[in-house]
């Protein structure tokens, strides 16, 4: 890949945290070649949905614990809508995104108790998650891991998954059902979460690592990953051997196994899409920022150039797992998220929970700033995204999980209309909406996820 | 409060008999229909009926049948069912306190152990081990295994970086949760290619005393041009049983010597280099990254087996030091020694330094201190001091084999001069943590230390805009319930009303009074009248578990009555714990039980906590008769093999790899 470095760069922007610092600069000259082009041909704004697709990438942003939902949702239906409050800090990007009211999880509202486990179990897996503590753990494949598993051979990463905290580490979370369910949005298939990455250097190791001089004595990082091909190799035949003496039970730990080594081995063969010099400015993170706004900075600066670099297409990004108990010391609300949620009708509690959505809203303005700022031939990186930032539980108060806040930005390659405040019929189901974004990101062959009774319409128009 | 509940005059029941089995037995002096008509329904009348029977049962348990068929096949009775019913009744949690009939100790028995035997045909006769779970080393053990493989030094930390473990049963280790995704193969590459060299101290960048000990094999052995190899072979042979913690086959040592080969193609490949490659392929072998253990007759019956004692040694020491077993183990397990060796093994291992993992894993995660350093709104030091008297206080229970009973009462803590002063005690001075005697009208006991009241304390916004901590009654009640007495809370139902006290208003009367007014309303008042009594016991301490008198200038009432028994003072409420040692004794076996067999307990398990915890009791409640009486037990010393026949289980799923639908089809053993 050619890097024109005579180019000024067109954009800068400096995320401090203590002792981390990344600069990225935007530059057309960058982009992949087969990006440049497809993104000429989407910003001519037609609908494309058949034939060749530019390229398209789809993001999900996870708002934990639920928001309160009577000061989110705008009064008006359509184009002429007056912002709600907790939805101001949007303004300025008010024909970029719809906001769509209706949707609804209905699986998550199965079973007694454990709303915030099932509000992210089920968010984009839409299926009854079996209710146990320990053994047998069941949810369902992730939308965003169809689409990963269907177009994301494309790039060296299927899918990214991204998040500002791992989750508990002590006691115990939602009553009758294990952490996993409430720490984890993206899974692989049934019995196994996406594992997501916390630390901005991790993160940028994993996306740029090849970028760095190589720090093995005397091995260059090809002869490195020769060697790891031979040692994947000398794994997979290691299970092979054991395979006879096997469970069932076993086999399916066995089967994560191989399939993971399976995609790094295809990682390693893939032609390298990465960035084999890191762009000018650009600086690797070396601690984990303490305030939530500077971790969501850093960690939305590295996925937004790994989405740019065409490193990944496809990404989820946990703001918070279900029932955070994260104080917001930073905008003076030192009481625990979660705790505050529970309000129960207390106006000074609700007022605090408005000025922490209020805050969440303000960092996902800063998340559509930065797309819109990287050009794309005549587009933006958001024309030629889907970005999705919503939550399972809606009500936060009441975990009724319908009128789920959901807004979907970005214009999809030229497929989404967006501009508008759309409100559908109650509990609709949010998995419809799922499947219009995987037809718009090329997966074929889809007719249901979940509780899903058909598209969702009124995308485009 | 609910309304005491009557009871119907049960004259046709007056010839109710009531036989105490015991644990384990399996004849009874009656055919089992028998049993049912002459003493379960007779009891199940007695008690449960008033309100479990009808059209509309309290809470959906309809404890009224014809029969004992009935019991055993109505859909609603399923193993769920009779399990929540048994717990029920072992908790005391019902019949409710005001029930004017409470069943004899002997009719709670009689109960469970029917619904154990006859509802869900748990036989301890013929006990049941548990499923076989493949278990990914988690972090710990991860970095742990390293450390102790390739002698790195006891700072680093290979596993700083790994995404964190999910958690089953409260326990980080637990197998069903050991899920593995490409991010931890990517981190286990990364790992070993940072590893292997260091260890090897390739280009000096490294450990010398690791290398040395590595290399050791080599002593007096000198190469020509021709065996270059053969040094590499030497240092593997060595080595790889350790890495796979079993012995190695012959085809498992030529596979690794390809990579010597493979590196030794390479111009500058040294012996270091190249057996640092076979390493690095060794640690991403399955037999490293796995604590596997095999079916040694896989015919798809299930039938339970002892594990070898390779496979013992690593339950052994996963279990006390979260790590491989070190050279002593495995010699043990080679000459097929360590069972008959045990007792003297288990003492050994838990007087060695690694056991301090049973401190920060189990203790950590067991009582939820692990990750006290972040709570918020308390100085880090103060937080740091209040963890150190907990681990310290464990740690001398464990090591000095003291009476686990300490952990409800004893006349004895740990402080250091941050927490002497937290505590107003006087000439205690410097970080380190020293034994004092405790005053017992203040204090006592694992829920009179500041680090548990300071976890089940909400943060708190006050007047002015300082951030504080309140103590939560009802979460220091629930933490006691939870994690004391292993019992289970309900969640609250929709719609609580808000409490007053976190609102920043100023408040009339005490945290307590305030309390006491939201669980007037009858559908909460069922489970805080169970959790509250325990939490309304610890007003005396603040929500930093510093000592107060005086709540909002109104004096203190810690006063309440636990299972009939009243109790005004903190020091009253520990002798009324006193008389719960028997669930504290089941409840801790439980706990150690679940962590050391890395899975949730099943119903089959309450064979094995019997009997643990009656060799415990007969002990004296020694510590080290916990460890002992558990790693002895049936569970940890068995394994049930797969119910399903390998090749068929290979036909009747879907293929594990589409790519390779061969990949796992059984092939010739090594």
């Amino acid at each position: 890949m050619h890097v024109s470095l005579r180019q000024p760069l067109s954009r800068r922007a400096v995320v401090k945290g203590l002792g981390a610092a990344i600069a990225l600069p935007f530059l057309d000259a960058m982009l992949p070649r087969v990006v440049r082009g497809q993104a000429a041909a989407a910003a001519t704004g037609a609908s494309t949905l058949a034939g060749a697709s530019p390229v398209n990438r789809l993001l999900f942003l996870y708002i934990p614990n639920g928001v309160e939902i009577a000061s989110w949702y705008p009064e008006q239906a359509g184009r002429d809508y007056t912002f709600s409050r907790t939805l101001a800090p949007l303004a300025p990007h008010k024909d970029d995104f719809l906001i769509l009211k209706g949707l609804a999880l209905k699986p998550a509202t199965l079973d007694s108790a454990g709303d915030h486990a099932k509000a992210m179990g089920c968010y984009l897996t839409n299926v009854q998650i079996l209710k146990t503590v320990t053994d047998n753990i069941r949810c369902g494949i992730s939308a965003d891991q169809i689409v990963a598993n269907a177009v994301g051979s494309r790039t060296r990463f299927p899918s990214l998954e991204l998040g500002l905290d791992y989750g508990r580490m002590e006691g115990a979370c939602d009553p009758g059902y294990a952490c996993i369910y409430s720490n984890n949005v993206s899974w692989r298939n049934e019995t196994t979460p996406a594992v997501k990455e916390v630390n901005p250097r991790i993160v940028f190791d994993r996306l740029f690592g090849r970028a760095k001089a190589s720090d093995h004595q005397g091995e260059s990082r090809d002869q490195q990953e020769t060697y790891n091909r031979s040692i994947l190799d000398f794994a997979r035949q290691g299970l092979k051997r054991l395979s006879g003496e096997l469970g069932v039970a076993d086999r399916s730990r066995m089967d994560e196994y191989l399939t993971s080594i399976r995609e790094i081995e295809r990682r390693l063969e893939a032609p390298p899409t990465d960035i084999k010099e890191l762009p000018p400015g650009v600086e690797r993170p070396l601690r984990v920022p303490d305030t939530f706004k500077d971790h969501f900075r850093l960690m939305a600066d590295l996925q937004i150039l790994a989405i740019q670099q065409d490193v990944t297409r496809i990404s989820t990004f946990t703001l918070g797992i279900e029932q955070s108990r994260r104080t917001y010391n930073e905008i003076g609300i030192p009481e625990e998220h979660h705790g505050l949620t529970h309000h129960a009708g207390n106006p000074e509690k609700i007022e605090k929970v408005c000025q922490i959505d209020h805050y969440i809203v303000q960092q996902f303005a800063y998340f559509l700033e930065k797309m819109k700022s990287v050009r794309e031939g005549d587009a933006t990186l958001l024309d030629n995204s889907m970005v999705v930032f919503g939550n399972g539980n809606g009500n936060a108060v009441r975990h009724d999980h319908r009128n789920l806040p959901i807004i979907l930005a970005g214009r999809g390659a030229g497929t989404l209309n967006p501009g508008r405040h759309i409100v559908y019929p109650e509990d609709m189901p949010v998995a419809n909406l799922w499947l219009s974004l995987m037809d718009r990101m090329g997966v074929e062959g889809v007719e249901r996820h979940g509780d899903s009774t058909g598209r969702l319409p009124g995308l485009t128009g | 409060m609910r309304s005491p509940p009557t009871f119907l005059s049960a004259a046709a029941f007056a010839l109710l008999v009531t036989v105490r089995f015991a644990a384990g037995q399996s004849t009874a002096n009656a055919a089992p229909s028998d049993i049912f008509v002459r003493q379960i329904a007779p009891a199940l009348e007695k008690y449960c009926t008033e309100c479990h029977a009808g059209t509309k049962p309290e809470g959906d348990i309809l404890l009224r049948f014809k029969d004992e068929s009935e019991a055993r096949t109505r859909p609603t009775a399923d193993a769920a069912f009779w399990r929540k019913v048994s717990k029920m009744i072992v908790t005391k949690e019902m019949p409710p306190d005001d029930a004017k009939r409470q069943p004899t100790a002997a009719d709670r028995t009689m109960l469970t152990d029917w619904i154990t035997r006859d509802m869900l045909a748990i036989d301890c006769e013929k006990p049941d081990p548990g499923r076989l779970i493949i278990h990914r080393l988690n972090n710990r053990e991860y970095a742990n295994t390293l450390r102790d493989l390739l002698y790195l030094p006891a700072d680093y930390d290979v596993a700083a970086d790994l995404p964190a473990d999910d958690r089953g049963a409260g326990f980080d280790n637990n197998s069903n949760m050991l899920t593995l995704s490409p991010v931890h193969i990517e981190h286990y590459l990364a790992i070993a290619e940072k590893v292997v060299p260091y260890s090897f101290n390739l280009d000096n960048k490294g450990s010398a005393p690791s290398k040395a000990k590595l290399t050791a094999p080599l002593a007096g052995f000198t190469a020509d041009f021709s065996n270059w190899q053969e040094k590499a072979r030497r240092i593997l042979v060595v080595l790889t049983p350790r890495i796979y913690r079993r012995p190695v086959t012959d085809e498992e040592m030529e596979q690794l010597m390809k990579f010597v080969a493979l590196a030794y193609t390479h111009d500058g490949e040294s012996e270091t280099r190249a057996v640092g490659l076979a390493v690095r392929a060794a640690l991403m072998s399955p037999a490293f990254l796995f604590r596997l253990e095999r079916d040694p007759a896989p015919d798809g019956t299930g039938k339970p087996y002892p594990i070898n004692e390779f496979e013992l040694a690593s339950r052994l020491s996963y279990f006390l030091w979260a790590s491989m077993p070190d050279d002593e183990l495995f010699q043990l397990a080679k000459d097929g020694k360590l069972r008959e060796n045990l007792e003297v093994t288990v003492k050994r291992m838990l007087r060695d330094p690694k056991a301090s993992s049973l401190t920060t894993d189990f203790l950590g995660q067991w009582l939820e201190i692990r990750s006290l350093e972040q709570t918020p709104n308390c100085p880090p030091e103060l937080l740091k001091a209040m963890k150190g008297e907990t681990e310290h206080f464990f740690e001398h229970i464990a090591t000095e084999d003291r009476s686990i009973m300490d952990f409800l009462n004893a006349d004895y803590t740990f402080v250091n001069a941050t927490l002497a002063k937290h505590y107003g005690m006087t000439d205690v001075e410097g970080d380190e943590f020293r034994k004092v005697p405790v005053d017992p009208e203040k204090r006592g006991g694992i829920f009179t230390q500041a680090s548990i009241l300071t976890l089940n304390a909400k943060p708190l916004a006050v007047k002015g805009g300082e951030a504080t901590r309140r103590p939560s009654p009802v979460n220091r009640g629930k933490w006691i319930l939870e994690n004391i007495f292993n019992e289970t809370i309900p969640p609250p139902p929709p719609g609580v009303p808000p409490l007053k006290i976190d609102d920043g208003v100023e408040l009339k009367g005490t945290v307590r009074q305030i309390f006491e007014q939201h669980r007037a309303d009858p559908k909460c008042a069922l489970c805080h009248s169970r959790m509250d009594p325990y939490g309304f016991a610890l007003e005396n301490y603040d929500g930093f578990g510093a000592w107060r008198e005086q709540d909002n200038h109104t004096p203190i009432d810690a006063s309440g009555s636990i299972n009939g028994k009243k109790f005004t003072t903190p020091k009253e409420f520990r002798a009324v714990l006193a008389d719960r040692q028997d669930d504290f004794r089941r409840a801790f076996a439980e706990k150690l039980l679940s962590y050391a067999l890395a899975r949730g307990l099943e119903d089959t398990d309450k064979c094995a906590v019997d009997e643990i915890a009656a060799a415990v009791k007969a002990d004296g409640d020694r510590f080290s008769s916990v460890i002992l009486g558990l790693v002895k037990s049936y569970p940890f010393q068995h394994a049930r093999g797969s119910a399903n026949p390998p090749s068929l289980a290979g036909a009747k799923d879907a293929p594990l790899d589409p790519l390779t639908p061969s990949a796992l089809q059984p092939i010739s053993q090594p």
